[in-house]
């Protein structure tokens, strides 16, 4: 599936993004280390939705992002961009980062929103569950602490040597200044506050060996949203990539109303 | 050609095993290993040598900023150089860090550094580091996506807070200051001389080259490995038209000068390699946060600012000396690879680390003296002739200067 490319009239940089599929649409915001284009996690959901996968402003082959400055900006950023597809009204699958600004929107812009699963949610920081620092990774693998098992870094990331090595640190150096614009240094971007406001019936997913966001964070973010739940499924903070079925089998029966 | 002695004041009872038993000498070093009593003797020592190199015959003494650091403990520099600048006479007081990017509002490094050009008399060159991604990420919290717009905001506020005789608002994106008129102004005109450490990021060179800075890598590396990258700055310069002048760049390098080689070694070594395997012993995943380095820097292939230093750690003294991460041996031996240096470097200013490690301060000024008497005098022509040191301070002349009171307190018995 190739990228596709936008201009939204309110901004300065292209906006970036996979589509593909048929049916509801599908909203991805993708985690704090970025996105592998159109993965296999995207392929199996677009067999039941029409799948809008944008990159965070500074991540992927995007600009850097210096007109983005808080929560407010990047609401109106994926509003403008649902605007320009003329969809008026999205499931949201937002993983990590991308959780964070899925609830964002939908507290702002309710009527717009169906149904929502945040996957391994970051945007609060809870002082007994913390979680690890993403951004204080050795180089070169800044990236292995977001799988289960470290072990498979270069199966996931680097697919077994289909990418380089050097090209993927700059890249993942890029990805991860995208998302530590507005996460770092301690990741509490006050959604807690917000997420009373959020309408749509709101499933939140953890996977058990996350380090970053401990699976406690599940029931703090279900807690806040009126009609939500919280499950548990095996995988790190990567489970996008690490069990892209799963994935795709427990958001796909949440927005089917059939979870 | 200039000399500046440098401290970095590092902690000088690391632990043996501390390589093996701790993560970092930065960020997250264990504050149980810092003895407060030890503290107090340290900084009188280092404060008292950083005095004596005065005496001795430098042109500068110098400081600089770490936070959260085990071998650089000056977490703000300003307080030293404001008391060496009462204590010293003659000497510039090169502070060479205040992370400008990290004080909000940056008129207050404007106002600081006022007050220590005011009462040194115009003796303060001043350094605008960005500061390393341990120090202004890690242990600031300064978010690097975006240290470097931070960093050049208040870099223009600064200056300007320095230079514009009107009061101004202010309407930057990181400040909003709606009256900006400090007092004190600096006494030299139009500021202090701005010095700029850096350790390789291109758009360093071009910051330097556009605004007419000193541009100092502050190497732990050695001079042979520092060659590459100061030629990169020189080239960058003819690049963009600016004519060569040697005093535009500096450069730091680990200096012991004994009666020999020998002495240097059997008096000095346990000492250097205090520094390279312990103070040097910096847990990778602080050295270089998401986006600290542009895109364009990372392709560069150029390291973080301490990256390239780890490699000194288990080398022989001879291989030390050889690779130029020491210049060792004797004043003549010394002077040869100092030569050297100067030629490859093609640098005016100098910052000398007399003292590393743990190096007790009777051997810091043994080696001081001799590098003061013996090696110095006999550099000092390089350059000299031939280009304007626009890059050192211009304090007011003797017939104007105030006349500190000596120090009289007896000690409290």
């Amino acid at each position: 599936m190739e990228a596709m490319t936008t201009q939204l009239p309110t901004e300065t940089n292209a906006t970036v993004y996979h589509r593909g599929g048929s049916g509801e649409a599908l909203l991805y915001l993708h985690h704090i280390a970025g996105m592998q284009g159109w993965e296999p996690l995207h392929e199996e959901l677009s067999q039941s939705f029409d799948v809008i996968a944008p990159y965070l402003p500074g991540a992927g082959p995007t600009a850097d992002a210096d007109e983005y400055r808080d929560a407010m900006d990047l609401v109106l950023h994926y509003r403008a961009l649902l605007d320009e597809l003329g969809v008026a009204r999205v499931h949201i699958l937002g993983h990590s980062i991308g959780a964070w600004i899925g609830a964002e929107f939908a507290a702002v812009y309710p009527d717009r929103v169906k149904r929502m699963v945040l996957l391994n949610p970051m945007g609060a920081w809870e002082e007994e569950l913390q979680g690890e620092d993403p951004y204080a990774q050795a180089p070169m693998k800044a990236t292995a602490v977001l799988l289960a098992d470290p072990g498979r870094r270069d199966e996931l990331i680097l697919r077994n040597g289909e990418v380089d090595a050097q090209e993927n640190y700059v890249q993942e150096m890029k990805d991860l200044k995208a998302s530590a614009r507005f996460l770092w240094p301690v990741p509490d971007t006050g959604i807690m506050r917000r997420l009373p406001l959020v309408q749509s019936p709101t499933l939140v997913v953890t996977s058990k060996d996350d380090r970053v966001v401990p699976t406690g964070y599940g029931d703090l973010w279900a807690q806040q949203i009126p009609t939500s739940s919280a499950v548990t499924m095996e995988g790190g903070h990567l489970v996008n990539l690490e069990d892209p079925s799963g994935v795709a089998t427990i958001a796909g029966n949440f927005f089917r109303g059939a979870e | 050609m200039k000399f500046h002695w440098f401290h970095l004041m590092p902690y000088p009872d690391l632990p043996d095993d501390f390589r093996q038993a701790h993560r970092s000498v930065w960020v997250d070093p264990d504050s149980r290993l810092y003895d407060p009593v030890k503290g107090h003797h340290m900084y009188n020592e280092y404060l008292d040598t950083l005095e004596y190199a005065a005496e001795v015959g430098f042109d500068g003494i110098g400081v600089n900023e770490h936070h959260q650091n085990a071998y650089g403990m000056m977490p703000s520099p300003q307080l030293w150089a404001a008391s060496l600048a009462r204590r010293t006479r003659d000497v510039n007081i090169v502070l060479m860090g205040q992370s400008i990017a990290l004080y909000n509002p940056p008129t207050r490094v404007a106002e600081e550094m006022a007050m220590i050009d005011a009462v040194s008399g115009g003796r303060l060159i001043a350094g605008f580091p960005v500061g390393t991604s341990m120090d202004t990420n890690y242990a600031m919290g300064s978010n690097p996506a975006t240290l470097r717009d931070r960093y050049r905001e208040n870099h223009d506020l600064i200056i300007k807070a320095w230079t514009e005789p009107e009061m101004f608002a202010w309407n930057g994106k990181y400040n909003k200051l709606r009256y900006v008129n400090i007092w004190p102004r600096p006494v030299q005109k139009p500021h202090p001389p701005i010095w700029v450490p850096g350790g390789g990021s291109i758009e360093t060179w071009d910051f330097c080259a556009d605004m007419d800075y000193n541009y100092s890598y502050l190497s732990f590396s050695g001079y042979k490995r520092g060659e590459q990258l100061m030629k990169g700055f020189h080239d960058r310069l003819a690049e963009l038209g600016k004519p060569f002048n040697p005093f535009q760049a500096a450069f730091a390098q680990q200096i012991i000068v004994a009666n020999s080689m020998q002495e240097a070694e059997d008096r000095y070594f346990e000492h250097a390699r205090y520094f390279f395997e312990r103070c040097l012993h910096v847990y990778p995943g602080f050295a270089d946060a998401p986006g600290y380095r542009t895109e364009a820097t990372i392709r560069a292939g150029l390291r973080a600012q301490v990256g390239g230093s780890a490699t000194a750690y288990g080398k022989s003294f001879k291989e030390l000396v050889d690779e130029g991460f020491l210049v060792a041996g004797s004043p003549d031996e010394v002077t040869e690879q100092m030569e050297h240096l100067i030629s490859s470097l093609q640098v005016g200013h100098l910052f000398c680390l007399l003292h590393f490690g743990n190096l007790p301060q009777d051997k810091c000024m043994d080696s001081t003296k001799l590098f003061a008497e013996q090696v110095m005098p006999r550099l000092r022509h390089h350059w000299e002739d031939k280009y304007e040191d626009r890059w050192s301070p211009n304090p007011l002349p003797p017939e104007q200067r105030a006349e500190p009171r000596p120090v009289r307190q007896p000690a409290k018995v």
